[in-house]
């Protein structure tokens, strides 16, 4: 008797749950009814904001409260900010979008909280008619190639940060050591050049009995991926599936759509690295090394590394000096590349959840566009955590009376806030930096399926398994850890046996349908 | 109506007792039911949330409106080629970790138990469990010290004494023998403790009794201590088995550093699961590799203490 009781209360809880979950899609729909009707009132709205920083600053409430007063009297909304290091960003967010939790505005990219995943499980809200209207400035201001390269399924789904366009891979040079050991960086253009340079510097360390590293930085997605460029078509460089760009002249050979490693400039790629490797040019434990990048930055300013490979963009070797204490060039192997994924950066999108979508669109096109808001957001508050020089630049050391440590709101990289035209640049930034960005990014070449976005749902087990494999190989290989010439058939082996063909297959079906349609 | 009057009096007196049975534990009921309401709540029903392994999740439909797709979500961890390297792995580490932890955990607690010295004992006690609260990560650091191949003080020995330094990250033939080392003396002094804790409930007669039949100290030990220790042995073991399919992500992943060429012998199921769905981040998938170890950590319970029972009824869990 207890028993049958037991049972049928336990029943009737989960079939409680059960109802609730069905219901809650009608529910949502009677709330943003009667909050559009809130609206119409002027009331101020609260929209809550997930944010991804390097970092959360100390006075990050200051910043808020005075960015609150500006925009509740000019849109009428405030922000309940919820900021978070990356690290934690990327465990928590996801869960958050996933469990349907009630917020506004948050950070999404494709490397954290996956924006092509969450576009399409309908995680996001689509802003393409939302944007013209409630957000028109942004939608003008960012060019036509960032919108495509958003774009999912014929719908807009965040709103990408405008910066440079593209990425260029290259490698970081300490300048000052070049010159002592008398290397003219000016001829190197490609990676064989390289190897001369990395010679000089075992040969005139050894000489000066000082250990020193020529390079790092070029475990997988970071080595072959940056330094022989091609397009990537899952939106991920480590996984197979790569397009050519004609401008570079690589990859001639290859169909449309291509396993990257299967080529015969990954083996090339891998055997000079190995040689690399042989002549002690990288660090002794290449991969860990590469991990541990606040001891590569120490590494880098003392003189113990010589160089490392980077994606770079314009003005970073400038304020890359304050850094390091030294100078720093960059020896850029390639021309900007513009792909799909160079716009999935940082995008900024709206929760499907949101019951103000409208008053959203207008925070972000104020955050993008507003240079008030944009500086406020990026270098905190004026005469406390920097100070103004002249029309474009701030002075986040207020004339070398503020340490960096003592400084309770500092973001370098303003960048994950909207876009950097229309905030105010640091003074280690040249002046001409708005210049450089837009050279920068005519200079990009456009990789030839920009706008094309790939659906993984149909290959989810093959990606799966496919990443365990790539995980296993690429960073051993493009670090010179082991024989190409053995591994790399071993490698392409197991990407075959778990299905590397379906996913190039399902790629091409979804290209030729994607070019149909345009 | 003689019949009926009787059963009557039967339904009355079974009710009746029902009635007494009630009130007698109505307060002993009470007081188990927020901690059944607990246990309903947190444990069963987010079972419900099994059904998402049969799901493609889609964030606006919820668990249960999204599609339904059936096996599809298991697909990932049967067609892998890395299949077989996984599942052996995952097996053989935690039949070693059973096997280790229960001959070395009694052993110590044994040993320490016969130290007379008390204060002795409860400092080693310490050490040995101290280990059990670091967290992988930073353990994994300090086997990075040792292990460095330029700087790694086991490496720097090596070349002290004139041998070749290893590169101990790329070479996997160590790494069998390295994280069974790490797993045993991270976890060995917790179990110990529970072995300790069984001991002190052996009644000092038995040795009292076995000193006057001039027994030895080994003969203690193998006669009584062990027999007595038995039904703890069992009980542990059966536990740890219906984690069999569970592995400990932190040892796996962050003692090798994530270290590629490690993978033929460092991949268990937990980072096989985690790095493929790192990439796509889909929890039906997630929901689906929890849902099968979770099955065969419960196959294995039951048919382990299935075993158990037949051999020895009492020790049995259930």
């Amino acid at each position: 008797m207890k028993k049958r009781i037991l049972s049928i209360l336990l029943a009737a809880c989960i079939l409680g749950t059960l109802l609730t979950g069905c219901d809650r899609n009608d529910e949502r729909a009677g709330e943003v009814a009667a909050n559009a009707a809130n609206e119409a009132g002027e009331e101020v709205i609260t929209l809550k904001w997930y944010m991804s920083l390097p970092s959360v600053a100390a006075d990050t409430d200051q910043i808020i409260d005075q960015l609150n007063e500006y925009t509740r009297e000019k849109i009428g909304v405030e922000i309940d900010y919820m900021p978070m290091s990356d690290s934690d960003y990327m465990e928590k967010m996801p869960t958050y979008i996933n469990s349907g939790e009630n917020f506004d505005i948050c950070f999404t990219s494709n490397w954290s909280t996956d924006y092509l995943q969450f576009a399409q499980r309908d995680g996001f809200l689509d802003l393409s008619e939302l944007l013209p209207e409630y957000g028109k400035e942004t939608w003008e201001f960012i060019p036509e190639e960032l919108w495509k390269a958003a774009t999912v399924n014929g719908a807009i789904y965040g709103i990408p940060s405008y910066k440079e366009m593209g990425w260029q891979g290259g490698i970081y040079v300490n300048s000052e050591m070049a010159e002592e050991y008398g290397i003219d960086l000016s001829k190197v253009k490609t990676l064989d050049d390289y190897t001369e340079v990395l010679k000089t510097v075992s040969n005139k360390a050894k000489a000066e009995n000082k250990k020193v590293i020529g390079i790092s930085g070029l475990s997988s997605p970071n080595g072959f991926a940056l330094l022989t460029p091609y397009e990537s078509l899952v939106g991920n460089g480590a996984l197979p599936g790569a397009s050519a760009v004609a401008e570079y002249g690589l990859f001639k050979d290859q169909s449309e759509v291509f396993n990257q490693y299967a080529t015969q400039e990954y083996m090339d790629y891998c055997k000079t690295i190995y040689e690399w490797n042989k002549a002690g040019y990288l660090p002794a434990d290449p991969i860990n090394y590469d991990q541990d990048t606040a001891n590569r930055d120490n590494d880098f300013s003392n003189g113990t590394l010589f160089s490392y490979a980077i994606s770079y963009a314009p003005g970073a070797a400038e304020a890359a000096v304050a850094l390091y204490g030294h100078e720093v060039t960059f020896i850029p192997l390639m021309s900007p590349l513009l792909e799909t994924r160079s716009g999935l950066g940082g995008l900024l999108a709206v929760s499907s959840s949101s019951k103000h979508p409208q008053k959203a669109v207008e925070f972000l096109n104020l955050l993008n566009t507003d240079e008030y808001v944009g500086t406020l957001i990026r270098h905190g508050i004026e005469g406390t955590h920097h100070s103004t020089v002249g029309e474009t630049q701030v002075d986040k050391t207020m004339g070398g009376t503020l340490a960096a440590e003592n400084n309770g709101y500092d973001y370098t990289f303003g960048w994950q806030f909207g876009s950097p035209f229309n905030q105010k640049w640091d003074v280690s930034y040249p002046e001409n930096i708005e210049e450089l960005f837009h050279e920068y990014n005519a200079a990009a070449v456009s990789g030839t399926h920009i706008g094309f976005t790939f659906d993984s749902s149909n290959v989810n087990t093959e990606i799966s398994a496919l990443t365990n494999i790539v995980a296993e190989y690429a960073s051993a290989l493009e670090t010179g850890m082991v024989n190409p010439e053995e591994k790399i058939p071993e490698f392409l082996d197991a990407l075959k046996a778990n299905g590397v063909d379906s996913l190039l297959e399902e790629i091409q079906a979804q290209l030729d349908v994607w070019e149909a349609v345009k | 109506m003689k019949p009926l009057r009787e059963n009557q009096t039967l339904i009355k007196g079974k009710s009746g007792k029902m009635l007494t049975d009630l009130k007698k534990s109505i307060p002993l009921t009470l007081m188990a039911l927020p901690g059944i309401l607990l246990m309903i709540v947190f444990k069963y029903l987010p079972l419900s949330g099994i059904i998402l392994a049969f799901k493609r999740f889609n964030v606006r439909d919820g668990i249960f409106g999204s599609e339904f797709i059936g096996w599809n979500n298991f697909k990932f961890l049967f067609m892998s080629s890395d299949a077989w390297v996984i599942t052996r792995n995952t097996l053989l580490y935690n039949l070693a970790f059973i096997a280790l932890d229960v001959i070395l955990a009694v052993a110590f607690a044994i040993i320490l138990n016969e130290l007379l010295h008390k204060k002795r004992a409860k400092l080693f006690q310490s050490i040995y469990i101290a280990p059990y609260f670091l967290s992988w990560v930073a353990v994994s650091f300090v086997a990075y010290a040792f292990l460095s191949t330029d700087n790694g003080l086991i490496n720097r020995l090596l070349l002290t004494v004139g041998e070749e330094s290893v590169s101990w990250y790329a070479d996997s033939k160590w790494w069998p023998i390295i994280i069974i080392i790490f797993e045993v003396w991270k976890t060995v002094g917790y179990s110990t403790v529970m072995y300790m804790g069984a001991l002190t409930g052996i009644p000092n007669d038995y040795y009292e009794a076995a000193l006057v039949d001039g027994a030895t100290k080994w003969q203690q030990i193998r006669h009584i201590t062990i027999p007595c220790l038995r039904t703890m042995m069992l009980v542990l073991v059966t536990l740890a088995i219906g984690r069999i399919f569970f592995s400990d992500f932190g040892l796996f992943y962050q003692l090798p550093r994530n270290s590629g060429p490690l993978f033929s012998v460092t991949n268990v199921i937990d980072t096989y699961i985690y790095r493929a769905l790192k990439e796509t981040g889909d929890i039906g998938m997630s929901a689906a590799a929890n849902l099968y170890q979770s099955v065969v950590g419960f196959v294995m319970v039951v048919g382990v203490n299935l075993i158990i029972r037949k051999v020895d009824k009492e020790s049995a869990l259930f």
